[in-house]
């Protein structure tokens, strides 16, 4: 199924949810306020055509398989959330802002001599001529924003905790995007262009991802939840520029702060 | 005063060191294995310093501790010397090619797109064991200059990078033999470069 419709789905499903769990029960229905704060996980890979060379590692010299970089992604996610509980049925909703900042690196390979690695940024047959820089690592830095709705159903009710599963949607736009090279040779900079340019790839800036997460709520007021997604399935694979991701994991941490609670019959 | 020439020197000792790391770098040789041809470096123009073929069924191919190619410039004939491990031992495998005549390694670039018929051309091929040395009789064979190109590192020019393919039969021992999937990706520079015909 395309993964748009799955969103389009998803959110179906989360209102019809949140319109059932007012009009079934008005008693048991509690509103709080979620701030939350995460690890954001994408599964990103380099692009192949991104040309960088090889580099000895070590003394094996059969070794080169990514040999000479490392590629990295990781974020980290902040936002507040408006959640409609119903604790009679277990179901819950809610929608609110997140923020995401994601940094992406490209990094040489630091266990030998070489802290950098040549990525090729111009290779012509009319002068034949290829040119490589020396790169230490390029960083590239996300910063998105978007509405997450999410449905919640509580399945299990202990003394000291309840377990509970999330299905959420989040759709959203990246308004910043940058890009950071850091050349071992300072005297590059002003090559710096020619080398972007090399590392263009299209990216779609409107932002959607579908998950699923587990999670518990401990504490008195069931106040404090960790919920562990996975996996989460991004709408594009062409986010970033240096690599490609299609899945992501997260690991949430959550304060419930209760605003409104109704009356227990 | 002798604490900042103290300071001095190391921040000069490092940079020096730096350099020729990096020299280091772009000499050594990277093998990246061939899947479909076992044995054999793939076929790249990275300047990975790297060759390989097949005689009959054993692979000839690039070390690590060799250099595995060296161009000699003289009377008028470019050799170009590759050599490698063949059996288990250092074996050294030498293009004679007439008629070409590069005055500096950048000048390697007139090669590229070149195929040499290595029965018709003037050409010759040797090919040194440690207790033999063939001069071979060429059935029939070509080398292909499929990419020379300059490379330039960090805006500085510091070798040509020489890739291509060849293949040939010939005899040994005079037994026929066959060198097939011969592939080189070879960086030549100021350290594997000599043109001896310059005064």
């Amino acid at each position: 199924m395309p993964i748009k419709r799955k969103i389009l789905l998803l959110t179906t499903f989360l209102f019809t949810v949140s319109v059932a769990g007012s009009q079934e029960s008005k008693q048991g229905n509690d509103q709080r306020l979620v701030i939350e704060g995460g690890i954001f996980l994408p599964n990103a890979t380099l692009y192949d055509d991104i040309a960088i060379r090889q580099n000895p590692m070590g003394d094996s010299w059969t070794s080169s398989d990514n040999g000479t970089v490392s590629f990295s992604s990781a974020g980290l996610m902040l936002g507040a959330r408006w959640k409609w509980q119903n604790s009679a049925t277990g179901w819950g909703v809610s929608i609110g802002m997140r923020t995401k900042a994601i940094y992406n690196e490209i990094a040489g390979n630091y266990a030998q001599n070489t802290d950098y690695f040549y990525l090729r940024y111009y290779s012509s047959d009319v002068d034949r001529s290829t040119k490589f820089a020396r790169i230490k690592d390029i960083g590239e830095v996300l910063l998105i924003l978007s509405v997450p709705i999410e449905g919640h159903y509580t399945f299990l009710h202990r003394n000291v905790f309840d377990a509970f599963i999330t299905l959420g949607a989040d759709i959203g736009y990246v308004f910043l995007r940058d890009m950071d090279i850091n050349f071992r040779n300072a005297e590059m900079q002003q090559y710096e262009s020619m080398v972007r340019k090399a590392l263009e790839h299209k990216t779609d800036d409107f932002y959607g991802s579908t998950y699923g997460a587990l999670g518990v709520a401990v504490g008195a007021s069931r106040n404090l939840v960790f919920e562990l997604c996975l996996p989460g399935f991004l709408l594009s694979k062409k986010y970033f520029e240096l690599g490609t991701a299609s899945y992501f994991t997260t690991v949430r941490f959550s304060l419930q702060i209760p605003i409104v609670k109704s009356q227990q019959p | 005063m002798r604490t900042n020439i103290f300071f001095a020197s190391i921040i000069l000792a490092s940079f020096i060191a730096c350099s020729k790391m990096d020299e280091y770098n772009m000499m050594t040789s990277i093998f990246v294995e061939d899947p479909d041809y076992p044995g054999l470096p793939q076929y790249s123009e990275w300047g990975y310093n790297t060759f390989g073929a097949y005689i009959d069924r054993v692979a000839f191919v690039s070390t690590n501790q060799q250099i595995p190619g060296k161009v000699v410039v003289r009377n008028d004939t470019l050799q170009l010397i590759l050599k490698g491990n063949y059996n288990g031992e250092l074996t050294t495998m030498i293009f004679m090619l007439g008629g070409h005549n590069p005055r500096t390694y950048s000048d390697l670039i007139d090669l590229n797109g070149d195929t040499i018929d290595l029965k018709r051309d003037p050409c010759a091929v040797q090919f040194i064991t440690s207790r033999d040395t063939f001069n071979f009789q060429i059935i029939e064979g070509e080398i292909f200059f499929k990419k020379v190109q300059r490379l330039y590192v960090d805006e500085e020019e510091i070798k040509c990078i020489v890739s291509g393919y060849f293949h040939l039969k010939t005899f040994m021992k005079k037994e026929p033999i066959a060198i097939s999937q011969g592939r080189f990706d070879l960086g030549i520079g100021y350290d594997n470069f000599f043109n001896l015909s310059l005064k």
